[in-house]
């Protein structure tokens, strides 16, 4: 796992040094190649940290009743574009004593100051006791533009966890401020 | 469970009601030499950049002359877009007379000029101060230009490509002195612009 989030650190810091440069009319003849873009929109590759607080809601089966449990966790992604990240998480549910790791990547539409957003995780579902799981989670949610390096959102996510024979439910929602390199 | 997928959809549709009619209300000064690509139809860095190839290859090129007198002609916009050719013909007169290097005679308000000759010597100004038909600058050269395009366009791909020739001609022997172009192409991705 450390190797994983050592490759993808290194891949974050590789994208985030290919930013697009805007550029001016009145360098040497010819500098202008390459330049140009769209000044309204946001700039690629950028790197952003978004930390997450909340809930986890999950099914007991054995006693058939839906338990909360506090969450919280971190995800650092690369923007490529304005509607395209990659992102990798790390949350922690505290009722459940599991860890949540994730590999995803996120679809967002920009409607100033809202940007909606949905997203495609594969996780690993790591409780202290008990086996580790694969899993997925597809999710959806709104940040609030604060400022261009600020964003406050609210995120859900809704976990398939695939166990030996059947597949455990469970839902995410958490709130968080996202913030951008 | 029902109730957070409930709020979420709440929270959606309440967000996007907020977004009513809008409008051009929040601006800031930009600078104007930052290139800044909003569409794709001709404009104002590309003028600049046309502007600054024309001016510093006539400044270096030898012109045979010194301190040449010069008179803008015509500027023909061949592209099927709306190009103010005035503007551009206007930027590189300003950068050209601001080198100090050479001239340029006043073309544009010839009709006025006679005008106010007529004026002045109809016996209402000091004879002392009258000017006078007769002592105009006359023109060493002509400056003409040309801009024409090309588009190509597939998909979501377009490339549009603009190639400005301007040349100075002596009054004198009608040999083109100069002549210089510059060309610009620029590549497009479409893109949605809202919903």
């Amino acid at each position: 796992m450390k190797h994983l989030l050592f490759t993808l650190a290194i891949a974050l810091l590789l994208g985030s040094s290919a930013s697009a440069q805007m550029g001016r009319t009145d360098g040497a003849e010819e500098s202008e190649f390459g330049k140009g873009g769209y000044p309204f929109s946001s700039p690629t590759h950028r790197v952003y940290l978004n930390t997450a607080f909340g809930s986890g809601f999950f099914d007991l089966t054995d006693v058939n009743k839906t338990r909360t449990g506090f969450l919280y966790g971190l995800e650092i992604g690369v923007e490529m574009d304005q509607w395209l990240g990659i992102q990798a998480g790390y949350n922690y549910l505290s009722d459940r004593d599991m860890s949540i790791y994730s590999l995803g990547s996120r679809f967002a539409y920009t409607f100033d100051p809202f940007v909606y957003h949905v997203s495609l995780a594969a996780g690993l579902y790591a409780p202290n006791e008990g086996s580790r799981n694969f899993g997925l989670a597809p999710g959806a949610g709104i940040d609030i533009i604060l400022h261009k390096r600020v964003r406050i959102g609210l995120d859900y996510k809704h976990d398939f966890i695939f166990t030996d024979n059947s597949i455990t439910d469970m839902d995410r929602v958490y709130a968080g401020l996202k913030f951008f390199f | 469970m029902k109730f957070i997928t409930y709020a979420a959809i709440a929270l959606i549709g309440l967000t996007t009601g907020c977004a009513g009619p809008r409008a051009f209300t929040k601006g800031t000064y930009e600078d104007p030499k930052t290139i800044a690509l909003l569409d794709d139809r001709f404009n104002e860095n590309d003028m600049q950049l046309i502007a600054k190839k024309v001016v510093n290859s006539i400044l270096e090129a030898p012109l045979n002359r010194s301190d040449p007198a010069i008179m803008l002609g015509k500027m023909r916009n061949r592209t099927t877009e709306h190009i103010d050719m005035v503007a551009l013909s206007d930027k590189i007169k300003t950068a050209l007379i601001q080198s100090g290097k050479v001239r340029f005679v006043d073309v544009t308000n010839r009709k006025d000029i006679a005008t106010e000759y007529e004026y002045q010597q109809s016996g209402y100004v000091d004879p002392a101060q009258a000017k006078a038909p007769g002592k105009q600058t006359g023109s060493d050269m002509i400056l003409t230009g040309t801009l024409s395009a090309n588009v190509q366009e597939v998909g979501k791909d377009k490339l549009i490509y603009y190639k400005a020739t301007f040349q100075l001609t002596d009054l004198t022997t009608s040999e083109i002195v100069w002549t210089d172009e510059k060309e610009i192409r620029k590549a497009y991705k479409k893109r949605s612009i809202g919903l």
